[in-house]
């Protein structure tokens, strides 16, 4: 029958149809299986990564300095993912995606703060948008405070949300590390307090304060002003943000102490050696003046006197009697030239020319600290060594850095950088310092109950060229350790471009004596004066 | 005519509970995703169960159908739903969703007339088939008005648009012609014809044309035209032998658009590995190789017919829809019978079943 035969026909042509299907089955399921596999878990693949907790920045005593808050921002996703805003409150971030209820997500982000607000801001430094170091210490250990990102791969759907029952593969990740400083809070409060005081006073353009631990070279306070509130860095400028602190500068009379130690290593001079203070002396071709108004008119005066009453004329003839090369020997014996790595980044190594570089008139100027840079710290850390028989601390800005589980520590500070000079030498050096106090340039330094020792800088600004000096500008500064009999603190001021009192006696020395003091008396030291 | 009672074919049966059966697991893995967005992890599976139930109903009622009845109401039932076909586009009546008329919105239900119009123009070709047995060697007399029948249920399905069902009209309505014993030649010329038309609508069409072009590279846009065919590759590729296991799939979390109607078959592909197609295409040749037997058993020219178009038009649209989710022909909107999920479809589907089971006790 045509019928019969015809609808064989078309269950014929239907089996073909499965049979060309069974082959592409085949095909795509089986030969094909391994590409269509994995084109398919690429285009699920998420990458979820978790953000590590930034660590705390602590002052020494655990007190915080920096940390993380929880915050909300606001995202979008439509056309693609953007922020409409970050780090902001919780009520603020409802409000926001209350404009649009549908469009807007609430993520949580973790801020930067800074509690104690513009209290060490440019030694802490601050972060980026993304929680990454920018400055100070919060770039320079950037690595242990960030911690390692920890990372989940998982299955999406196209629109990013994870699958139901998605197949997860974690990499975990570790908060950062807590940086313990060797700031204590207090004295820096103080510290800033003080030389902010005295900028206003003196109409500087900025001060420095550092107060240092005379033995361990713990650096209790970095006072730098005016500085900046690292909650909202942007409101200030780089000027502002850059840790002064880390740059070089000409001494002035401070260095006086380093050529005195130099000639006594040398046996050029002795404690009894009797100089000449002139009015004025030639070297080299070129002029010395004393920058005082008083003339001594070419009397006999001793070591002690020389410094007591910062006269150029007679450091100026130790240095001829020393030669460039042994006094060259001798700077580079105390530090300078070589950065102090005390833990920030940064920081210049000062400007230290080779000895046969030197024009002739140098090895004079010198003596009394012009044609030489060195960094605020470079001579906290020489004269360090002369509290410590000879030999110098490494100044230090971090204790101890540690994950919060205390799994992981590494300890600072305590180190020493060499010997500078000998016992004796440094014994002489407090003698003389102490001199300085009790009847020179520093008495406005001394303290009731502590015995100080100093000396006072009153350094002509060098032009930024590098061709001669500013007329009229100064750097006052007083570097002083207290107390003699068994030195806890040294501590340098310095004001830059004071106006109207220049010196650094009556522009240093009362801050020295107020931070100091407060500081000693604060740290339970022993008075050794009554 | 012999009125010998025998009893069901039960292995067409089988093949359509347990393709049913699949159907609805199928659905209960692919629909939550999307559910979800309802609000209700199970509201598609609670409506396929409710659309099964009726569907069973319905299959009863076609096994008990009187079909000489059923041959004298072919005219009005066809020309109803005809009226339906046209009611789509009637604005307040007709609902148009994703661009298309496809639908009769009664409130509660919403019904599909072309599913209605399938079985309807089968049965009507049938009966007309086999009043015109002698005529139908003759082109103008015997297949002319067949022809217009056909052209012109078709224009109606096409402005909807759904080239999906007019395809599977035409292989039912070309299946039945030539097993009533049309001249060779006249379908070979008209299937030319056929072909011919089915291209000029493509190009005429940009969305046509789109996938179309797709179909032959879908790689070149695959986030654009190549987008749903490639996503249902993967999901049949990455299956294996195996598959990833009853509910595992993954493309189903968006990647797959439609992936409990038209596209469920990579889904199925894609958690019972190349083993649950082979099942499914296995149920389908049983689905079809049982039904002609049905049909060839039958002494009467209209049951015989009727049977022969009912499984042809089941069978056609399963290879159809296969075809285009496995890539081998372009992508045509079209649901898997039995197994896609549907409303309309499943109770009009398991009514085409319940008739011919009818036909296969009363042959």
């Amino acid at each position: 029958m045509e019928t019969a035969k015809r609808t064989r026909i078309l269950l014929l042509i239907f089996l073909i149809g499965i049979l060309a299907i069974v082959i592409r089955l085949f095909w795509l399921q089986v030969v094909q299986h391994r590409f269509f596999q994995e084109r398919s878990s690429q285009q699920r693949m998420r990458i979820i990564n978790q953000v590590a907790n930034r660590g705390d920045i602590l002052d020494r005593n655990g007190n915080i300095l920096a940390t993380s808050i929880d915050t909300y921002s606001v995202f979008t996703q439509t056309p693609s993912f953007t922020y409409v805003a970050r780090k902001l409150t919780r009520a603020a971030a409802e409000k926001l995606k209350a404009e649009k209820p549908r469009e807007y997500i609430i993520i949580s982000e973790k801020k930067r703060f800074y509690p104690k607000n513009s209290l060490a801001a440019q030694l802490l430094g601050f972060v980026g948008m993304d929680n990454q170091g920018l400055s100070g210490i919060e770039l320079a250990q950037d690595k242990y405070l960030k911690g390692k990102e920890g990372k989940v791969v998982t299955e999406g759907d196209p629109s990013g949300r994870e699958l139901y029952g998605a197949l997860r593969v974690i990499e975990p990740g570790e908060n950062g590390m807590d940086v313990v400083l060797t700031i204590d809070e207090n004295i820096q409060y103080i510290a800033e307090k003080a030389i902010q005081e005295q900028v206003r006073k003196s109409a500087a353009t900025s001060g420095l304060l550092i107060v240092m631990n005379a033995k361990t070279g713990d650096i209790l306070a970095l006072a730098s002003k005016p500085d900046f509130d690292p909650n909202d860095y942007k409101k200030a400028g780089p000027q502002r943000w850059h840790p002064r602190f880390l740059d070089p500068y000409e001494p002035g009379s401070t260095f006086k102490l380093i050529t005195a130690a130099a000639g006594l290593e040398e046996g050029v001079i002795t404690l009894d050696t009797k100089l000449k203070a002139l009015d004025r002396i030639e070297i080299g071709g070129k002029v010395i003046e004393n920058s005082h108004k008083i003339k001594f008119g070419g009397s006999t005066i001793s070591i002690a006197r020389m410094l007591e009453e910062s006269i150029n004329t007679a450091t100026v003839q130790v240095g001829q009697k020393l030669g460039s090369e042994r006094f060259y020997n001798r700077i580079k014996g105390f530090g300078f030239g070589d950065a102090t790595n005390f833990g920030l980044q940064g920081e210049s190594r000062g400007i230290v020319r080779y000895w046969e570089n030197w024009y002739k008139p140098d090895v004079g100027m010198i003596t009394f600290g012009q044609g030489i840079a060195v960094t605020p710290l470079q001579l906290v850390s020489a004269v360090s060594a002369f509290a410590n028989h000879g030999k110098m601390v490494r100044p230090t800005i971090i204790k101890r850095i540690e994950s919060s589980d205390g799994r992981f520590m590494k300890s600072f500070s305590g180190d020493f950088r060499g010997r500078a000079v000998s016992e004796k030498t440094a014994r002489q050096l407090i003698e003389l310092m102490r001199g300085v106090v009790v009847r020179g340039s520093g008495r406005r330094a001394s303290m009731e109950c502590f015995s100080v020792g100093g000396k006072t800088g009153t350094a002509q600004k060098a032009a930024p060229n590098g061709r001669g000096y500013l007329k009229g500008r100064f750097i006052a500064s007083f570097i002083g350790l207290a107390p003699l009999t068994d030195p806890q603190l040294i501590a340098l001021v310095l004001i830059d471009d004071p106006k109207g009192s220049i010196w650094g006696e009556s522009v240093c020395g009362p801050v020295f004596k107020d931070v100091v003091e407060y500081s000693l008396r604060y740290l339970n030291a022993k008075p050794d004066m009554l | 005519m012999p009125k010998n009672k025998k009893s069901i074919d039960y292995l067409f049966l089988f093949a359509v509970i347990a393709l049913s059966a699949v159907g609805l697991v199928m659905v209960f893995s692919a629909s939550p995703t999307m559910a979800m967005k309802y609000g209700d992890t199970f509201y598609f599976i609670k409506r396929e169960l409710f659309y099964l139930l009726l569907g069973l109903l319905a299959l009863t009622y076609g096994l008990r159908l009187d079909l000489d009845n059923l041959k004298n109401k072919a005219l009005p039932i066809f020309a109803f739903s005809l009226l339906l076909l046209i009611l789509v586009f009637i604005p307040g009546v007709g609902r148009k969703v994703l661009g298309a008329s496809r639908w009769i919105d009664f409130g509660i239900i919403q019904f599909q007339p072309s599913e209605l119009c399938k079985f309807a123009m089968v049965l009507f070709l049938a009966r007309w088939l086999a009043d015109n047995k002698a005529k139908l060697t003759d082109f103008v007399r015997g297949l002319l008005p067949a022809l217009i029948l056909f052209g012109f249920v078709a224009l109606l399905i096409m402005k909807q648009p759904d080239m999906g069902t007019v395809l599977t009209i035409a292989g039912t309505v070309f299946a039945m012609l030539f097993a009533a014993g049309v001249d060779i030649r006249h379908l070979l010329a008209l299937g030319g014809v056929g072909i011919a038309g089915i291209i000029l609508l493509s190009i005429t069409e940009s969305y046509r044309m789109r996938r179309l072009l797709s179909y032959l590279d879908p790689w070149k846009d695959p986030q654009g035209s190549g987008f749903q065919i490639i996503q249902s590759l993967l999901a049949i590729g990455s299956g294996g032998w195996f598959g990833l296991g009853l509910g595992a799939s993954r493309q189903k979390f968006f990647y797959l658009p439609q992936q409990f109607t038209d596209f469920i078959f990579a889904i199925l592909c894609e958690e019972l590995g190349f083993a649950g197609g082979l099942m499914i295409v296995g149920l389908f040749a049983l689905f079809a190789a049982r039904g002609f037997r049905i049909a060839l058993a039958t002494q009467d020219n209209f049951k015989q017919l009727l049977a022969i178009g009912l499984v042809s038009w089941l069978a056609v649209q399963a290879l159809l829809n296969i075809m285009v989710v496995v890539g081998l022909v372009p992508t045509t909107g079209i649901p898997l019978p039995f197994i896609s999920y549907g409303g309309t479809a499943t109770i009009i589907n398991l009514f085409a079943v319940g008739v011919v089971l009818n036909i296969s006790r009363k042959p």
